[in-house]
């Protein structure tokens, strides 16, 4: 059942980037990077197990960030680094700012929301630390590489899996080794950072159709 | 305490809002608006209690999604706020259902989830309730524009149109988080608390409107 929800979540990011590019071109795509670096953001606090692997449920909507950004390098100036980068450290400030604010305020006598939302910054204190670092130095480095690389092999799908293949290794294994300190051996934690890796390639690749339709289609820039 | 929180919490916002439409104009208070919109979902989860009364948080950054459409009226005219309802909407739902979904991913024994599935999956009529209201940012826009028409005071304009505004979103999102839970008595006190609360709010918000208004 909790694959059936996977593929539910993933369908849900694939679509919202494709009618979002559909509809409002560019500028559809610079909303779906904001909603898509927030929810990866807070489920980055989510472990989840998929086909029998330990993996970190922020890989859905974080391989679906990366497919946006590789559509907006490839539609837009190359050069455009600052506005995704801006974008996405603008919002994770934000949610970080919401997340502490919220916990702050003195819950109702009642209110078992607020106990979980404590204890869930609680247990996952490291991982409301590094998730927006990681997160903003990799879209940083995935939004600057992609142009350079994609010159380099003249072909946009190798640029892409390549890109997962060594970014997307550093990024779910250093998510994984700084987000579970202290709370499992160093081996659990490379365990999931591998298998959030492997997930993530897997998900790189059902995009990839979608992607290159997204940027043969010659649309008209807004 | 937590009137204090909410009192820094205002001034941060509004603050960004002012800096968001200095750097970036427009379109940056459309970006405002997404962030605003998904993360005033979260924090309407979670109930407080301000000048003696319980009140569920969320409302000063929804709050703000009313005075930056103020601001894109004042500067920009009223067709401009019909993107900004139908991108806050989409907004709500899809970040709000991507979440909801990943609540019911089930969790290895190793760690626990038990908190973060608690949270996100407990209660979503706050959720419905705040994506509802956004409808109403029409109204406001269209209130706002009105008033400016007559006189052209921004404090004037802001505040009628708030009062009216505020009232319907209230109405509505008590009514969507209460009804069926609450006796008319408790739905009429609540939606009297968090109107007073959101009306403050909101006459601040004449502030960055002002500022807004002054930067080209």
């Amino acid at each position: 059942m909790s694959e059936l929800y996977f593929f539910v979540i993933l369908a849900i990011s694939m679509i919202s980037v494709f009618l979002a590019y559909q509809l409002l071109s560019r500028t559809g795509l610079y909303i779906i990077l904001t909603i898509l670096t927030i929810t990866s953001y807070i489920l980055s606090f989510k472990i989840a197990k998929f086909f029998g692997l330990n993996i970190n449920a922020s890989i859905i909507p974080f391989v679906t960030l990366l497919i946006t950004i590789y559509t907006i390098k490839e539609v837009e100036n190359p050069k455009s680094v600052i506005n995704i980068v801006a974008l996405s450290t603008a919002a994770c400030l934000a949610t970080i700012s919401t997340l502490l604010i919220t916990n702050l305020y003195i819950p109702t006598v009642n209110d078992l929301i607020s106990v979980n939302i404590t204890q869930m910054l609680q247990d996952n204190f490291f991982t409301f630390i590094s998730s927006p670092f990681v997160l903003i130095i990799t879209i940083y480095i995935i939004a600057k590489y992609y142009p350079i690389l994609r010159r380099s092999l003249h072909n946009k799908y190798l640029s892409v899996t390549f890109l997962y293949v060594t970014i997307g290794l550093i990024y779910s294994v250093i998510f994984a080794l700084m987000s579970y300190i202290g709370k499992i051996s160093i081996y659990e934690q490379l365990y999931i950072g591998i298998s959030t890796y492997i997930i993530g390639l897997f998900i790189t690749i059902i995009f990839l159709p979608i992607f290159g339709y997204l940027t043969n289609k010659r649309r008209v820039k807004l | 305490m937590n009137l204090a929180i909410l009192v820094v919490e205002v001034i941060l916002i509004y603050f960004t809002i002012i800096i968001i439409y200095r750097k970036t104009g427009k379109i940056g208070i459309y970006f405002w608006c997404i962030i605003a919109t998904i993360l005033a979902n979260i924090m309407s989860l979670k109930t407080a209690t301000i000048l003696e009364m319980e009140v569920s948080l969320g409302f000063a950054l929804y709050t703000s999604i009313i005075i930056s459409s103020n601001i894109i009226v004042q500067k920009h005219g009223p067709d401009d706020v019909t993107p900004l309802i139908i991108i806050t909407i989409i907004s709500s739902i899809v970040s709000y259902i991507i979440i909801y979904f990943s609540t019911k991913l089930i969790t290895p024994i190793i760690l626990d989830n038990n908190p973060y599935n608690y949270i996100f999956r407990g209660n979503i009529r706050p959720i419905i309730g705040n994506t509802l209201a956004l409808l109403t940012l029409t109204t406001n826009s269209l209130l706002y524009h009105s008033v400016r028409k007559y006189q052209n005071k921004i404090y004037l304009s802001n505040i009628l149109s708030g009062i009216i505004t505020n009232f319907i979103i209230t109405i509505i999102f008590v009514l969507t988080t209460s009804l069926g839970t609450n006796t008319i008595e408790e739905i009429a006190i609540l939606i009297f608390i968090r109107y007073f609360l959101t009306m403050i709010v909101h006459i601040l918000g004449t502030i960055p409107i002002q500022i807004s208004s002054k930067l080209t």
